[in-house]
């Protein structure tokens, strides 16, 4: 029986498993479809399955703020599965860059020296993380975003394509960048900017 | 009523005189100002307005500096002293510029000059977590706009609101009017929330008798002073086909135990909901902006939290998103009424279940045409 997998759903579980892939391409990980019930709550089946120690990489998209993907990965932590960032052979990647568990760095994607991208976080592909950067846990920064020096992505946030933050700028938490251009001015926390939307969404108080 | 209620600027000026200065409106949450120094900021009819705590007391006055006009606070909601960015004027719970900054130096009001500076105020009157605000100098009493039982389900349910609040707004092209008439219409669901309101609530729309003699009848004189209130109803509205057992559900206080639709509807402009059983509640303000344009702000809280969670703010981004959709769909249709519209467009011509729009429009219209009884 195999002893790795990639575990999810949708487009990202075929995503991880073409990068898993292209990293081992002796060893390819069997491929765990995760399913959601109506109430959206999670069946777990599938990852009991699995034997403690395995390797895991969660694959799930940037549904419900990344709470969901979250959700996943710490169900695979109370089973005692092993979850190592995954990182495309194509992307490039300055020595030292901290990476955390069951992160997910795309091809072609470049990060910079000191940077740092925490649990669960997801960098796609072509993204340009400058030097200094920090992406704090459960992050999703989409195709080709540029996040400039010294940037700071609180977590759960969402970063969709065409969206550039200036050097230095801070993202507080919970944040949703959906607009494509450049953000030059710290982001306060649970702030939504949706093209839907003629104003950005914003939360008080909780 | 004739298309230049919905269309002229003339009527509309008329209107925001006749009307929107003269009856209570809602101004936003007691729990967004829940701290000294806390505040809001909008724009009623046309006047910048901020809303501010002093230590507890909430005071609401014009947003303009007595100095040189510059806004006072400038962000939709915060924390921070009444104070002014451009020369630091500071005002206390009076409205008068407690602290003006060299003011021996460099203004040298005379005493008297300065005795006369005050922020201009209006009444302001919270109901539960609501807060209410009249611009007019000597306001109708807040029970002439909304009957008691009203008033109180108003507070019972906003005291329910947790203090965690999503909010942004839209813009609609559409008369304000338009809103109204769509919220007091139970027979549009099925229309034009075809695949999504109506296929978890069973509106119900039946025609009230009473109404429909009330809504045809010739008024007494005297009587339009007392029809104010029976613009506004709420509580239940319809049964639910169900509530879906999403876990944040179960992390709220609800209020009540019905899963029912629950609705209210307060004249003129302000509409509150919980479509899931009293377990989170939504506010629609439809604010008039021009004769064809409306802003549309959009407040959801669920109720009060048993415990802090980490995703609660998804959640409340997930209900707006709900409300994108359902809300977009009234949208369009006023939308595409509003664009239909030409100075000699026909008139509706509405059924005996529309007899609470019928009984407004002939309010509205003895004020708008003959000043009207208030």
């Amino acid at each position: 029986m195999s002893s790795r997998f990639v575990i999810g759903r949708g487009p990202m579980l075929d995503i991880a498993m073409a990068t898993w892939s292209a990293v081992q391409p002796d060893a390819a990980p069997a491929r765990v479809e995760i399913c959601q019930r109506a109430d959206y709550g999670f069946d777990w089946s599938a990852l009991d399955a699995i034997d403690r120690d395995a390797e895991v990489f969660v694959a799930f998209d940037e549904t419900f703020g990344n709470f969901s993907r979250l959700e996943i990965f710490q169900a695979a932590i109370e089973r005692g599965l092993h979850m190592p960032a995954l990182v495309s052979p194509r992307a490039m990647v300055a020595a030292g860059v901290r990476l955390g568990p069951s992160c997910y760095v795309g091809d072609c994607a470049v990060i910079g020296a000191g940077s740092s991208v925490e649990y669960n976080s997801v960098v796609h592909a072509g993204a340009l993380i400058g030097a200094g950067v920090r992406i704090k846990s459960s992050c999703w920064i989409g195709l080709g975003v540029r996040l400039a020096d010294h940037a700071e992505i609180g977590m759960h946030c969402t970063l969709r394509e065409g969206v550039i933050v200036a050097p230095g700028t801070k993202i507080g938490r919970n944040c949703e960048l959906g607009i494509a251009g450049v953000y030059r001015e710290d982001i306060a926390a649970k702030t939504v900017f949706d093209p839907r939307y003629d104003e950005p969404i914003v939360v008080y108080g909780g | 009523m004739p298309p230049a209620a919905y269309r002229s600027q003339e009527w509309f000026a008329r209107e925001r005189g006749r009307l929107f200065r003269r009856v209570w409106q809602f101004a936003g949450l007691k729990t967004m100002l829940g701290e000294h120094n806390a505040f809001i900021t909008r724009e009623v009819c046309g006047v910048p307005v901020v809303i501010q705590n002093f230590d507890g007391e909430l005071r609401a006055f014009e947003n303009l500096c007595l100095h040189r006009g510059a806004k006072l606070q400038w962000e939709r909601a915060g924390r921070r002293p009444l104070l002014c960015r451009y020369h630091g004027w500071g005002y206390d719970k009076a409205g008068a510029p407690a602290n003006i900054p060299l003011h021996d130096e460099l203004y040298r009001f005379s005493t008297a000059e300065r005795a006369g500076m005050c922020l201009r105020s209006f009444a302001l009157r919270t109901v539960g977590n609501l807060v209410f605000i009249n611009m007019n100098a000597e306001p109708i009493p807040f029970e002439q706009q909304f009957d008691a039982g009203f008033i109180a389900s108003l507070e019972s349910s906003s005291n329910a609101y947790d203090g965690e609040v999503i909010t942004t707004t839209w813009t609609g092209r559409f008369n304000w009017k338009l809103a109204y008439e769509n919220l007091r219409d139970a027979n549009h669901p099925r229309f034009v929330h075809a695949q999504t309101l109506a296929r978890s609530v069973d509106f119900i729309c039946n025609v009230d008798e009473a109404l429909v003699i009330d809504a045809d009848a010739e008024p007494a004189p005297g009587a339009g002073r007392d029809l104010l209130r029976r613009f506004s109803w709420g509580g239940r509205d319809a049964p639910l086909r169900g509530v879906a057992p999403y876990a944040w559900r179960g992390m709220v206080e609800r209020w009540g135990s019905d899963d029912a639709y629950y609705n209210w509807l307060a004249f003129p402009n302000l509409h509150i909901a919980s479509g899931d059983g009293g377990h989170a509640f939504t506010i629609e303000h439809h604010v008039p902006l021009a004769p064809d344009r409306t802003a549309i702000e959009i407040y959801w809280m669920t109720a009060k939290k048993r415990r802090p969670y980490p995703y609660s703010s998804t959640v409340l981004l997930a209900l707006m998103h709900g409300s994108k959709l359902v809300v977009g769909e009234d949208v369009r249709v006023m939308e595409s009424v509003q664009a239909g519209l030409h100075d000699d467009a026909p008139q509706g011509n509405q059924g005996a279940f529309e007899a609470s729009n019928r009984l407004i429009e002939r309010w509205y219209m003895d004020l708008m045409e003959n000043g009207g009884e208030f």
